[in-house]
């Protein structure tokens, strides 16, 4: 539209008209059109998309994470991620987080921290809807949803599996171990257990696969200490050394 | 030529009033009656009668027996002209009664009189309005019209004479309501029966007998054309109000009137590009008492299907009371449409605007339960991030710190030490460190040593020890 009959338009004394018998409430399109097919996101792992059938995370199906603090430890799992849905410039939604995630971190590992959006639902009830919102809009890349240690139908989670499968949002909800009991509609099911040790509990057109290890985080490890060691403490140390106090 | 569609609403006393259905209903002025309903014809209640014989005739007390109120009348017909706007720029209020409507200019819009007359109709009849109409090229006549031929046919010059022609004139007398009484009832005796035998008369005998005035009216009524220049100019607050005239039992059955209502706000909107924040419900009780309830967008649009759903989820946290009468959407404040709808990323795809998933959330879960992280310059690393509620997109201009934690708990958790070793969740060992972090000098000081340690799971963890009290923490869990 020329810049000048847009000017016009937009005065609010211009009368615009309009065809009465328009029904504006209308469903509207579909608005995952411009990317459907696009079933697959490589987890960034590569130990890990080699034991998934789909070889990365399934965009259309959920992803259910097993873990006895019910998704608290080992989120390095899914930063390499975040790091690559922050391209879509969607949010990245968590749903009932057990803390504050800590944007410095997710600044270094590249995650677009303003596209965090935390939703914190005062119950069960309002857990299951919200996340069942973030799902169905299509302005998640990702939902993350920790749903904990209480027990849920499998109706329930099977209406969150299919919202899942209605567009090209990753659908990551996190469990307590004891869920093991229970059967998943989710199209992958994992276990994570020692730090970063993912176990395939069941995938749709795949095998279960155990003791998958994550990379250690090269952060920690092989980057030497710059810092002054403090005065009058000794401390053990991973290598059984002992930390010398430096005068 | 212009074109002018009249529309009289001759039930508006008893249609602005909050009425209950299927009850005989009459609306009394001066001891008179001016307006009855359906039912009340029924029993023999006609326009003209006193209440005396209003009392005789029925049993008040299975009677709605209510006083004309002018004030009403006047805002449902501000209401209409709102609704009006969203026809034709070019309308008038006509004698209180009805409204004036330019529809010539904009025949073609709507795919002609035929199909425009049927809508009007049609939004007439679910807003409970009764409604005569006529069609002429000039007011007087569409007026007139208004109360003698229904069925109107396309106008042109000819036939508008022809329909004039066979008006009786007591209907001229009835509708005229007192003015040019006399030049009637003169007319009258000298055995004039319709509008065309005076019409035929000589102007200069007319004139003699009638008067000016009415030889002036006469000439309206038979002009060819009758251009407006000035247009209707809208408020700058919405309000727009349906009685339901039935009680309401529950929430679902506010959902059509609400949609109704969006609707006509979204014609609003449109006609005068302006766009609502937030818009405000009012449940109107019986005796004038009202609830509020307000629904708020985090970005300005008019999308009736968007204010639906928000306020559906809003109304689902409200309890509702008796005696709901009727419901009312009040908007205080627009802003002007933006020539572009921007998304909150700068970046459109075939997808819902990114604040709609905000918006929907916090209808149900409140305005706290949804926060984005926030920073602010600040050593220690709690005061280093906040939770905002001001959902927008943050700068990005962060720097990363690889050795920090995934989680960063809102409070340290103390860590026990027992012979030199630092227990939690077992015995912790550390990996890394220190990092010395100082700050707040100024109040309560600081100064913490950063080590990253590692549980006995394997999990490394973010821990610190404070440099005053001796004391040591854990703050984070990494990933």
């Amino acid at each position: 539209m020329s810049d000048p009959l847009e000017h016009i338009i937009n005065r609010p004394d211009t009368w615009r008209g309009m065809n009465t018998g328009e029904n504006v409430f209308a469903l509207r399109t579909p608005a995952n059109s411009d990317l459907h097919g696009v079933d697959v996101l490589p987890t960034g792992f590569n130990a890990l998309d080699a034991q998934i059938a789909m070889a990365g995370w399934p965009l259309r199906g959920g992803v259910e994470v097993l873990s006895k603090d019910s998704g608290t430890d080992s989120m390095g799992l899914f930063l390499p991620t975040m790091a690559a849905l922050s391209e879509q410039r969607r949010w990245q939604a968590f749903i009932a987080p057990p803390h504050a995630p800590y944007a410095p971190l997710l600044a270094a590992r590249g995650v677009a921290t303003e596209q965090v959006l935390m939703v914190h639902p005062k119950d069960r009830e309002e857990l299951l809807w919200a996340t069942e919102q973030a799902i169905r809009s299509t302005t998640c890349s990702v939902v993350f949803s920790w749903l904990g240690a209480s027990d849920y139908r499998y109706a329930e989670l099977r209406k969150l599996q299919l919202a899942a499968t209605e567009n090209d949002t990753l659908v990551v909800l996190f469990r307590a171990t004891q869920a093991i009991e229970q059967h998943t509609p989710f199209s992958l099911r994992l276990t994570i257990d020692r730090y970063h040790t993912v176990d395939i509990l069941k995938q749709r057109g795949g095998r279960p696969a155990n003791n998958i290890k994550l990379p250690d985080e090269e952060d920690i490890i092989n980057t030497p200490q710059p810092w002054e060691i403090p005065t009058g403490k000794m401390h053990r140390t991973h290598t059984g050394q002992i930390l010398t106090p430096v005068a | 030529m212009s074109l002018w569609l009249y529309l009289r609403f001759p039930q508006l006393p008893l249609e602005c009033q909050p009425l209950q259905q299927d009850y005989p209903a009459v609306v009394i002025e001066r001891q008179r009656v001016i307006a009855v309903n359906d039912e009340a014809q029924l029993t023999g209640l006609k326009p003209g009668q006193s209440t005396a014989t209003v009392r005789a005739l029925v049993d008040t007390s299975q009677l709605q027996l209510l006083e004309r109120d002018a004030s009403q009348e006047v805002l449902a017909l501000e209401r209409l002209e709102c609704w009006a706007y969203s026809i034709t720029p070019t309308l008038e209020r006509w004698q209180n009664e009805g409204l004036q409507l330019e529809v010539g200019r904009c025949l073609k819009l709507y795919g002609g009189l035929t199909k425009l007359f049927n809508n009007i109709q049609s939004d007439l009849e679910q807003r409970g309005f009764t409604v005569r109409s006529g069609l002429a090229p000039n007011r007087s006549a569409a007026w007139l019209l208004s109360h003698w031929d229904e069925n109107f046919l396309y106008p042109s010059d000819q036939n508008l004479r022809q329909r004039l022609d066979e008006i009786p004139l007591h209907l001229l007398r009835k509708a005229q309501a007192g003015q040019f009484l006399n030049a009637i009832k003169s007319l009258e005796k000298t055995g004039i029966q319709t509008l065309g035998e005076i019409l035929n008369m000589p102007a200069s005998a007319l004139g003699r007998r009638c008067g000016q005035a009415f030889q002036k009216w006469l000439g309206d009524v038979t002009a060819t054309s009758d251009n407006v220049t000035q247009d209707f100019h809208p408020p700058h607050r919405f309000y727009d109000c349906l009685w339901f005239g039935f009680e309401i039992r529950n929430q679902t059955e506010l959902h059509p009137t609400m949609q109704q209502l969006l609707h006509a706000l979204a014609r609003f909107c449109r006609t005068t590009q302006h766009q609502p924040t937030h818009i405000e419900w009012q449940m109107l009780r019986m005796h004038g008492d009202t609830d509020l309830f307000e629904v708020r967008s985090s970005e300005a649009h008019d999308d009736p299907e968007i204010w639906f759903e928000l306020s559906r989820l809003s109304l689902e946290q409200y309890s509702l009371g008796a005696d709901i009468e009727g419901l009312a959407l009040h908007v205080h404040q627009f802003q002007t449409q933006n020539a572009i709808v921007t998304d909150l990323f700068g970046e459109s795809h075939n997808r819902e605007p990114l604040h709609n998933l905000v918006d929907r959330l916090r209808s149900r879960l409140g305005l706290q339960a949804i926060n984005q992280i926030a920073l602010r310059e600040a050593h220690l690393p709690e005061h280093s991030q906040y939770l905002s509620q001001d959902i927008a997109p943050l700068p990005p201009s962060l720097a990363g710190q690889a050795q920090r934690p995934f989680w960063l708990f809102d409070e340290p958790h103390p860590i026990r030490v027992k012979d030199d070793v630092l227990h939690w969740n077992g015995v912790l060992t550390l990996l890394l460190g220190p990092e010395r972090l100082e700050d707040n000098w100024w109040q309560k000081p600081a100064s913490r040593d950063y080590y990253i340690a590692q549980t006995q799971a394997g999990q490394p963890i973010w821990i610190f020890e404070d440099r005053y009290s001796k004391q040591w923490y854990v703050q984070g869990i990494l990933p």
